[in-house]
């Protein structure tokens, strides 16, 4: 298993929501799931990512940093549990739970 | 003999060879392999039928048990090379020479024959271009066909697969070539005439049917929510502004989604009746809910598909039938209707490069492209308008250099930018360049040329090639799209987000579509099953797609 | 369809919370040990597979049409659904819980192919110990309904979990049974089964045949609501498990297997049935099938012919009767299957057991039920000695066309029956002891012990690597270290699966004879394996659940 761990500075749409957390997603071959926490520093977003397939580092930072600059996650935790998910089904994946906890939000 | 009579005098000097073997025009199975080597010459161009669905099999098999000593050298005419028996013909020695089209199942072998140097390719042609050539270099001076039926007098029944039979037949027949038919039943009366018993030479039942494969079913339930948030762009942000209504899809996953798609979210976009009306396109299953909901007014198939012969017969208002209520399909008018009647043609691929071409044709393997290219291309020929081939046709003006008006077919890439292995889609340079070299070939074995090719769709974005400027800028259309695959990350973010502002790149959120509702519930059928019911129970799916 | 072109969920591909959410009342789930918590599954890491925060299984509570009802729903698509020691914990902690609280009914949404290889030895505990728990639950009144219409089943451990509960409901993509298509094929041979051939595994194991013999209860279409409005008419039908009800149990199941034990294909079932035409069957919408199927569903009313061939005894008795009963038995051991009285410290006890390293088939299970429920009738009290040597389950198509896991559900309710009636339970493990064939009676007893040199566990190694594709090697060096996946008597003990292990030399007759004396009855192999060292996450989890229960229902 490879562990990452990043911390990105937030832009864009700010995501208001009445729940604590939310999960997308099954973990099967080639999916993931996306736990999404409110919790932690306040003015980042912490990314936490368990993958069986290592040696992505460079993609996964550059899809977060796409996505945290369209969505502000400030003051959330983002965990993701990993089985070789492409990068069309991880965005999938975060654009479906932050679209929940916004749902929830109103 | 006379000057003129050269291959007449042939066909002759081979019927009365085969005479004395089979005196009357119903033969024997058991005899086949010795009709076979009385009629072929060494070098003869002979065609085998055989496609992506049905296949004259038998007599492929009894063409490559005959002895190499008495049958060899031949040119090998066949849009597919999709048997074994069709590798052993070259492995023996048989034949040498090979023009074809399509080679999916054996495209490993036939690259290994090649580098064993068993055999030599004369091209890798389309459907129809290869049609084409029947009727101008390459007419076959033996043809072995096969037919559901025929009677005593040789006429054929098709049944629902007609497919390359009506034109290999009138090719081989009127140059005095020897046609021979394998056929599953022999009748007393045909329930219809598709090729006339004075055309026909010869006729084997063979001991089985012929085999035929059901390549155009997809299970809904493998539909994954990618290829449903892809073929939600579509509809949105392609068939609802352009308002195609004449169309082909591709064969794959993609474009299934695109038909379950249509009675349930083109419906709650009020899109019935102003798109996807009228479809060049063989049977898929998944077509039967948007049928079924009224979207569809009439489908033109190249050929059949196992398990619809019902539901066809009972809907004749919109597909092609004959008087006995079965099908007729046929592969060569398909294809002239795909390239010249069309709005819109949309498929999948294997690689695209930086500049918009694209192939499936990868390293190792020989696939060959079947029809894509032919209604993947802009049919320069067509003369009459349709909004869609309009609408097309004036973005591109503007910034092409045109005096006058002109229209434009809709050439569309459906692909996700990484593969199911995580193999990256986009490419700076297609596999095909290197295939090319290995194989000795004159140009590489691309599918859909980049110049060809008006939009391309992936889960970023639609790319509107036709908007862009320059090559610069269609370079940069395709890696604004290409995601986080190497050729994507080399995007400049500057000329990207230019060409998102104006309107060439449009993503998800700018047409408006919610993430969350890219779920298998927004499929009119989530399997099999419910194509079924959706048919009514007219739909008899093969036993491997029986999945309850 | 609403206005955005969205459908109704299907039962057969919602994921577990979707189907929670749409079977309960709206909005009233409560989910205990949840993903918040993210408990991390070592076993899985240990093995570089992902692991997922919830272990597969979503546990909880919610409304069914105001009534309060407890729920498990098993996520498929998270390796099969397999049980391993967080998952199996999860549902154990919430059926002894439910048990207190007496919830309007359990609701067990079974979507699994049984034990998780990653973690072999701790799932096979951890289902016999769901199973314990489950008919304790319906002892104490409250329904537990099995659910089965997703795309993994209900195969092995499961789905004889699933044919102990009080009622099954099924869809026509839910398939229930006990070895796999793929199992069979990969040890028989592609002429016993051929994995391929889809319309054939729907025939054998799918929620239509099932329906037809007997083995599933309910019949419904394929939506939520068809689920939910079926779950809402059985929560109040409760059946209770008595001698009088596992008497017809075992008629009804021994007619079946004397009416189509001859039977190659289910369309051939069907036919006997009385449906005119079974090639039909399975593309028959849900009304229809169920037209067509009224008053055909079951079994003809006498079996024909005799049980098994081969009745006559075996000449040599098995070494361990006499080891274990010097003072004499009265054991009768045919085709693998030990059944009769024996003496130990001078008291009468009844014995069922296998020899010879066997494979249980049906009638072997029915020989083994029967002696159970005669022991009960006869000998009211009477300890019972389960002897454990056996090698797995039969592996063929007549035997799952049939519902083999069905059987064995049957006897393990004979076996509760038993020890709820007051008998005594004693294992001794003194062979092989593998996979399902020891859940379906060894795992059942108060007490399990082993004897030195006994091969216990789920399967090879090899045959592990296969399956998993994790390579031998690695599984091997990891054995080494960890109890959890790779099979032997230390491992099973380290996990809390046995009590002792007796050596073979010597005193074992004495160590029975102390084994009879023990008066525990409660499932102690949580606690067991927690103090060993050997599943430490299991009672952790299990504690985590009553307590979150706890906490939650008391608002």
């Amino acid at each position: 298993m490879e562990k990452l761990d990043f911390t990105f500075r937030c832009s864009g749409e700010r995501v208001e929501s009445a729940a604590v957390s939310v999960l997308v997603g099954v973990v099967s071959s080639g999916n993931l799931e996306v736990f999404i926490e409110k919790g932690g520093d306040p003015s980042c977003c912490r990314v936490e990512v368990a993958t069986s397939h290592g040696g992505f580092e460079r993609a996964w930072r550059t899809l977060f940093a796409d996505f945290l600059f369209q969505y502000d996650l400030s003051g959330y935790a983002i965990w993701i549990n990993d089985a070789g998910a492409v990068p069309a089904v991880v965005k999938l994946r975060l654009h479906q739970a932050v679209e929940e906890l916004m749902e929830k939000g109103r | 003999m006379e000057q003129w009579q050269h291959l007449r005098e042939g066909k002759r000097r081979r019927l009365e060879r085969a005479r004395q073997i089979a005196p009357s025009k119903i033969v024997r199975h058991e005899q086949t392999v010795d009709l076979l080597q009385a009629v072929i010459e060494k070098g003869d161009r002979v065609c085998i039928e055989g496609d992506n669905q049905k296949q004259a099999d038998f007599l492929a098999a009894a063409l490559a048990r005959c002895d190499a000593g008495a049958v060899s050298d031949l040119h090998m005419i066949m849009s597919s090379i999709s048997l074994p028996e069709h590798i052993a013909l070259f492995e023996k020695g048989i034949a040498r020479t090979v023009d074809f089209c399509y080679s999916a199942r054996e495209g490993a072998r036939l690259a290994s024959l090649v580098a064993n140097r068993k055999i030599s390719i004369g091209a890798i042609h389309t459907y129809p271009e290869l049609y084409a050539r029947y009727f101008m270099d390459l007419t076959p001076h033996v043809s072995l066909i096969c037919a559901d039926a025929a009677d005593g007098a040789g006429n054929l029944y098709t049944g629902f697969n007609t497919e390359d039979t009506a034109v290999i037949a009138e090719a081989t027949a009127f140059r005095n070539g020897v046609l021979i038919a394998q056929v599953n039943e022999i009748v007393d009366a045909l329930p219809r005439t598709d090729i006339p018993g004075d055309w026909v030479d010869f006729v084997v039942k063979s001991p089985s049917p012929y085999s035929i494969t059901p390549l155009f079913t997809r299970d809904p339930a493998d539909l994954n929510e990618i290829k449903i948030l892809m073929a939600m762009m579509v509809i949105k942000g392609i068939y609802a502004p352009y308002g195609v209504r004449y169309l082909n899809h591709g064969i794959g996953y993609n474009t299934a989604a695109i038909e379950l798609l249509l009675p349930t979210y083109g419906e709650a976009l009020g899109l019935k009746g102003s798109i996807c009306t009228h479809w060049m396109l063989n049977p898929h299953p998944t077509l039967i809910p948007a049928i079924e909901s009224g979207f569809v007014q009439a489908v033109y198939c190249p050929g059949s598909e196992v398990g619809m012969e019902e539901y066809i017969r009972a809907r004749p208002d919109i597909f092609f039938t004959g008087h006995d209520g079965s099908m007729r399909s046929n592969r060569c008018l398909a294809h002239l209707a795909g390239h010249y009647a069309l709005d819109l043609f949309i498929g999948s691929t294997l690689q695209i490069d930086t500049r918009g071409n694209s192939s499936t044709a990868t390293v190792g393997r020989i696939a060959g492209f079947g029809g894509a290219p032919n209604l993947g291309c802009d049919a320069r020929g067509r003369r009459h308008g349709s909004p869609a081939w309009l609408k097309a046709g004036q973005e591109q003006a503007r910034y092409a250099k045109r005096s006058l008006p002109r229209g434009r077919k809709l050439v569309v890439q459906i692909v996700e930018t990484f593969q199911e292995r995580g193999t990256p889609t986009f490419v700076e340079e297609l596999d095909a360049v290197k295939l090319m070299r290995d194989m000795g070939q004159e140009i590489p074995p691309v599918m859909v040329y980049g110049d060809d090719v008006t939009h391309i769709v992936t889960e970023e974005g639609i790319a509107n090639l036709l908007l862009c400027r320059n090559e610069e800028e269609r370079i940069q259309a395709v890696r604004g799209v290409a995601g986080y695959t190497p050729a994507g990350l080399r995007r400049s973010a500057a000329a990207v987000g230019n060409l998102i502002a104006r309107g060439v790149i449009t993503r998800p959120q700018d047409l408006g579509i919610r993430w969350s509702d890219a779920s298998t519930d927004l499929l009119a059928a989530r399997s099999v099953r419910e194509l079924v019911e959706w048919s009514k129970g007219l739909y008899r799916p093969p036993r491997q797609f029986i999945r309850w | 369809m609403n206005s955005r072109g969205m459908r109704p969920p299907l039962y057969s591909c919602a994921d577990a919370r979707k189907l929670l959410a749409h079977l309960l009342d709206q909005g009233s789930f409560i989910e205990f040990c949840g993903p918040r918590e993210r408990i991390a599954n070592p076993h899985l890491a240990a093995l570089n597979v992902p692991m997922s925060f919830d272990d597969g299984v979503a546990v909880g509570a919610g409304m069914l049409n105001g009534t309060e009802v407890y729920c498990a729903a098993q996520q498929g698509a998270f390796i099969g659904g397999a049980v391993g020691e967080i998952h199996g914990a999860k549902v154990t902690g919430l059926l002894e819980r439910a048990r207190e609280r007496k919830p309007g009914a359990f609701l067990f949404l079974i979507d699994s192919g049984g034990v998780r290889l990653h973690e072999a030895n701790a799932g096979l505990i951890g289902i016999s110990e769901m199973m314990r728990a489950l008919l304790d639950l319906r002892a104490s009144g409250v329904p537990c309904i099995g659910m089965i219409g997703g795309r993994e089943g209900a195969f092995g451990g499961m789905g004889i979990l699933a044919r102990c509960c009080d009622h099954v409901i099924m869809n026509e993509h839910g398939r229930l049974g006990m070895s796999g298509p793929g199992v069979i094929e990969n040890v028989m041979g592609v002429e016993e089964f051929d994995a391929g051939d889809r319309a054939m595994i729907w025939r054998t194991y799918g929620g239509k045949h099932r329906y037809l013999i007997g083995e599933a209860d309910c019949f419904v279409d394929d939506s939520l609501e068809a689920f939910r409005s079926a779950a809402a008419a059985l929560m109040s039908a409760r059946t209770q498990i008595t001698a009088q009800s596992l008497g017809a149990g075992q008629r009804d199941l021994e007619g079946r297997y004397g009416a189509f034990r001859a039977c190659t294909d289910a369309m051939e079932i069907w036919r006997a049935l009385g449906i005119e035409r079974p090639e039909e069957v399975q593309l028959l919408s849900t009304a229809d099938f169920l037209r067509v199927a009224a008053g055909r569903k079951g079994v003809p009313a006498a079996p024909q012919g005799p049980m098994e061939a081969g009745r006559e005894k075996e000449a040599r008795s098995p070494a361990i009767l006499a080891r274990l009963f010097p003072a004499g038995h009265r054991c009768e051991v045919r085709r693998g299957v030990i059944t009769g009285r024996a003496v130990c410290a001078g008291r009468e006890i009844a014995v069922i057991g296998t020899t010879n390293h066997t494979t249980i088939d049906i009638p072997m299970s029915l020989r083994l039920s029967a002696h159970v429920l005669a022991t009960v009738e006869s000998a009211p009290g009477m300890p019972i000695v389960m002897l454990v040597d056996c090698a797995g389950q039969q592996l063929s198509r007549e035997a799952e066309l049939l519902g083999i896991n069905g059987y064995f559900a049957h006897l393990l309710k004979c076996l509760h029956h038993a020890r709820a009636s007051g008998h005594h339970l004693v294992s001794v493990v003194y062979g092989k002891a593998l996979s399902g064939a020891f859940l379906s009676f060894g795992l059942m007893g108060d007490q399990v012990y082993g004897i030195t040199g006994s091969e216990v566990g789920v399967m090879k190694l090899s045959a592990m690597a296969r399956v998993t594709k994790i390579s031998e090697r690695q599984l091997r060096r990891l054995g080494e270290t960890s109890a959890v996946f790779a099979p032997g008597m230390e491992n099973f003990m380290r996990l809390g699966g046995n009590q002792e292990i007796w050596t073979a030399e010597g005193e074992v007759e004495d160590r029975l004879a102390a084994a009879l004396r023990v008066a525990d009855r409660d499932d102690r192999r949580r606690a067991l394996g927690a103090e060993r060292g050997g599943r430490t996450l299991a009672r952790m989890v299990a504690e985590k659940v009553k307590a979150d229960v706890a906490r939650e229902m008391s608002r």
